[in-house]
């Protein structure tokens, strides 16, 4: 079976600095993998790049078989990748359920109509998506008001309701209680086993990457070093150097 | 050859006083990020004030002590103006910035006015420079000569200043690391006074040094401001090697202009910042991250929802006794009615515009003015009937916005509001030089409505239905999913991009639909008057909308034409003094510094207290 993402050298350079440097990796229909590396390694801008946010210098992604570089952030959507950003991106002036409504209507392309109220449209799946991530209960606060965590909950609702096949999440666990963590991410894991969504997330938490991750890739300075399965890349010998060069504590690799 | 020649000299020496302004404008917005509307008038009290002491101050010491001078008293009074004013708006949206500075502008105008009076005033000549040298055997003034000289020598001396001086250094700094300007402590205020201070020197420099080619008058603010928007957003904003190639580059084309193409000297301007800004966004050379946001600071409104039945039947009661107006209201009250309607909904299409899309356009009047001349040449020239006229004019301002929208919005931030404001100047011009087909500055007249709307009564009740039917529309889109759309490009664009929304295509979307709509109250105001003039496209006319918005509050549903109610009314009564801007220019700052929330904004803050 052809790979569902396909990265062919993927490249992209801030003046000197190579931030994305020559990344190349498939994924497969289903597949939940983890992206690790330490701050600066490049995740951030290798997404960018996936979604059209940032051209790259040099490279190629293939989705679904097709060329998707260079394309712009909404085309890319349609062909069927979603994401969450590092920073929770959610829209503050809307009640929670109409964040959610809102992506749907961007889902299905209405988004120049002025004639109906908007508030009656997608209601229900916006509560069924709410009810996925545990926030049913909030639905008609406004989404200004909500705590850090219940924000990455909404904004995984956000990225969920336009039925992504990939789906990028950017540490969609920083910054939440240890429980919080384990709560989404086997919520996205099991939604990826239901419907063959696949998932490719960088984390920081040793413990949900290793939990969560059929496999898992390490990316440092731009370049990817290690690609494997957990118990794989807790082993490698470059990936416990790198974790000890940037000050982290080695045994949170192989404790987890 | 000659002849080619002596026009690029011309050019350079009109690149001087450009130049200048524009450094001055680039300089203050690195720094202190606020892009100083104010500008032009600055350079207009440049003029002014050098004028006054080239009166008093005798032969060539005193003509360049005059000019010197001139460019240190408005330095000061920039310190002045950034010390009692600026100061309190750092921290508030750009939006509000832009607004004070345009505060700054009417008030400038009106004391202008005071001191020096309605009259153009002819430049001295410079002792000595009066005559002309022939080059290839071409004349060029010798003022031209040393304009030419000067310039440079202008510009190096900022240079030096910048990159020699611990006062250039912290200005660099300041403009390439935000971060840097905080650490700054006390030393950060000091900073921005100084900063503005230069930058408004410059201007003033620049308006006492053309004195004797252009002389002084009221209208220079405006038409130096348009100049020096297109020269930064050719060069590229904060970048002083691109304001002086910029300068150079807009001015030899406009000398080039006035040759071949004599009847539109700007349009070929903007032909040429439209193909820089195509080859490149952010200016010939500058940079990306300058663009800046614009909009929405501070806490986000609430979520909005449709009126309930008791607000609903309010105001359907509330509008049956407007709409019967001509039974219980004196003549006069039905007219100037009639007026409030027209201006509401003007007003309610560029809140839509700002409050929805967070879009801060800057040349809105280009819509206005744009459906109201299309409504008056339709009459004029194919004899269309009021019916007709009155349809087209919003599909004529909403293609104009189209074709508007489609540059203006490749640029954000800062550099749209200065191509909105650019385009509206570039369409008043076209009007301007129209000649018979647009009346220049005649306007045209006698454009009355269809006999059976003449009577005001009744065109009172057109006007009503439309401007209601409108405003009801633009207030129905927000809770459509149109408004929602936008909303989520405004609240966060990466977001809502990464949801399948194309956020450019909606913002264009937006600014077409609030285009169109403010055509409409063009076309009706033609009607309304019996006539049009090109003021219904000047800059003013759309700082008066904007100045509407602020005052009946952004973050609300209803502040456009709230907003647009209590100004036109004011407006009807200041106009009756002799020196209203000033009053008007007051009162914007008031608002800006005192109650930043507007009218409804205000008054929905005030019934939360008095609920709680
Ligand atoms: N827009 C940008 N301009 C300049 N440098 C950038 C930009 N975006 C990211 N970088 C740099 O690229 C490197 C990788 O950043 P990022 O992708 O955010 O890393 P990560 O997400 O792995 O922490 C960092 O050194 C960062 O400073
Ligand atoms: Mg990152």
């Amino acid at each position: 079976m052809s790979a569902l993402l396909d990265v062919r050298d993927l490249s992209r350079h801030y003046g000197a600095l190579r931030a994305v440097d020559g990344v190349s990796f498939e994924l497969a229909a289903g597949d939940v993998r983890a992206l690790i590396g330490p701050n600066g390694a490049g995740k951030s801008t290798l997404f960018k790049m996936l979604m059209g946010e940032t051209r790259p210098n040099s490279g190629e992604v293939y989705f679904g078989g097709a060329r998707i570089t260079g394309l712009r952030p909404a085309r890319i959507v349609r062909r069927g990748i979603g994401r969450t950003f590092q920073i929770t991106g959610t829209w503050a002036s809307m009640s929670v359920a109409e964040n959610v409504q809102t992506a749907c209507l961007a889902h299905d392309g209405r988004t120049l109509s002025i004639l109906p109220y908007a508030r009656h449209l997608h209601r229900e799946r916006a509560e069924a998506l709410l009810d996925t991530v545990g926030l049913a209960d909030q639905a008609d606060r406004p989404a200004a008001v909500l705590a850090y965590g219940d924000l990455k909950r909404l904004e995984l609702a956000i990225a969920l309701a336009g039925e992504p096949r990939l789906l990028l999440m950017d540490e969609p666990t920083a910054g939440m209680a240890a429980t919080e963590r384990t709560d989404l991410m086997e919520t996205v894991t099991r939604i990826a086993r239901e419907t063959g969504m696949t998932i490719l997330f960088t984390e920081h938490d040793m413990d949900v990457v290793f939990a969560h991750a059929e496999r898992v890739m390490v990316l440092d300075r731009g370049a990817l070093i290690a690609e494997g399965t957990p118990e794989e890349v807790r082993a490698d010998a470059r990936v416990r150097e790198v974790y000890l060069g940037v000050g982290l504590d080695p045994e949170a690799l192989a404790d987890a | 050859m000659g002849p080619i020649l002596a026009q690029i000299l011309t050019g350079l020496a009109n690149a001087g006083a450009l130049f200048m302004v524009a450094s001055g404008l680039s300089l203050i917005f690195g720094v202190t990020r606020i892009v100083n509307f104010a500008h032009g008038s600055f350079y207009m009290l440049g003029a002014y004030i050098g004028w006054t002491l080239m009166q008093v101050l005798p032969g060539s010491f005193g003509f360049w002590s005059a000019i010197l001078l001139a460019g240190i008293a408005v330095g000061a009074i920039g310190a002045f103006v950034e010390i009692v004013i600026l100061r309190r708006v750092y921290a508030a949206p750009e939006l509000f910035q832009l607004v004070a500075t345009f505060g700054v502008i009417l008030i400038v105008q009106d004391l202008a006015l005071m001191i020096w009076g309605p009259q153009d005033l002819l430049g001295p000549r410079a002792p000595g420079l009066r005559g002309v040298v022939r080059i290839l055997g071409e004349p060029v003034p010798k003022y031209d000569l040393a304009l030419i000289a000067i310039t440079p020598l202008v510009a190096l001396a900022l240079w030096a200043l910048i990159t020699r001086t611990r006062f250039g250094i912290l200005v660099r700094a300041a403009t390439q690391d935000r971060e840097m300007v905080g650490a700054l402590g006390v030393n950060q205020r000091w900073l921005f006074t100084g900063t503005f201070a230069l930058g408004c020197a410059l201007a003033g420099l620049g308006g006492a040094l053309q004195l004797p080619k252009g002389g002084a008058d009221l209208l220079m603010d405006f038409t130096i401001l348009t100049s020096v928007f297109v020269v930064v957003v050719v060069g590229g904003m904060g970048s002083l090697p691109g304001a002086y190639l910029a300068s150079v580059l807009i001015s030899v084309v406009g000398v080039f202009g006035v040759t071949f193409l004599p009847q539109s000297t700007l349009a070929l301007t903007f032909v040429v910042m439209v193909a820089v800004l195509m080859w490149r966004p952010f200016g010939l050379l500058g940079r990306e991250e300058v663009a800046g946001e614009m909009g929405q600071v501070g806490p986000p409104e609430d979520p909005i929802r449709p009126a309930g039945w008791p607000v609903r039947v309010g105001v359907a009661l509330a509008l049956v006794v407007l709409a019967a107006l001509p039974l219980y209201g004196s003549g006069f009250a039905v007219i100037l009615a009639t007026d409030i309607l027209i201006f509401c909904l003007f007003a309610a299409s560029l809140h839509f515009l700002l409050g929805q899309a967070g879009l801060v356009s800057f040349g809105h009047a280009a819509f206005y003015g744009g459906g109201a001349y299309a409504a008056a040449l339709l009459v004029r020239h194919a004899g269309a009937p009021m019916e007709l006229a009155l349809l087209l004019a919003p599909l004529s301002a909403g293609l104009l916005a189209l074709g508007i929208g489609f540059v203006a919005l490749r640029a954000s931030g800062v550099y749209f509001a200065m191509l909105t404001l650019a385009f509206a100047q570039l369409l008043w011009s076209l009007v301007w030089q129209g000649g018979a087909f647009t009346g220049g500055s005649d306007g045209l007249v006698g454009i009355w409505p269809a006999r059976w709307a003449d009577p005001n009564a009744i065109f009172y009740l057109l006007t009503f239905a439309l401007c209601v039917g409108g405003i009801l529309m633009l207030r129905h889109a927000a809770h459509a999913p149109f408004g929602y759309a936008l909303r989520a490009a405004r609240d966060n664009a990466p977001r809502a991009a990464a949801s399948g929304l194309d956020v450019r295509r909606l913002q264009w979307a937006a600014f077409t639909f609030a285009g169109a709509m403010a055509g409409l109250a063009g076309g009706l105001f033609v009607f309304a008057k019996g006539s049009v003039f090109p003021n219904e496209l000047e800059i003013a006319r759309s700082f008066d909308a904007l100045i509407v918005v602020f005052l009946g509050g952004v973050k609300t549903l209803s502040g456009g034409w709230v907003g647009g109610a209590v100004f036109e009314a004011g407006v009807d009564w200041l106009t009756r003094f002799e020196y209203w801007r000033l009053t008007l220019g007051l009162v914007v700052l008031f608002i800006v510094t005192i109650a930043p929330q507007g009218i409804v904004g205000t008054a929905r803050a005030f019934w939360a207290r008095v609920q709680r």
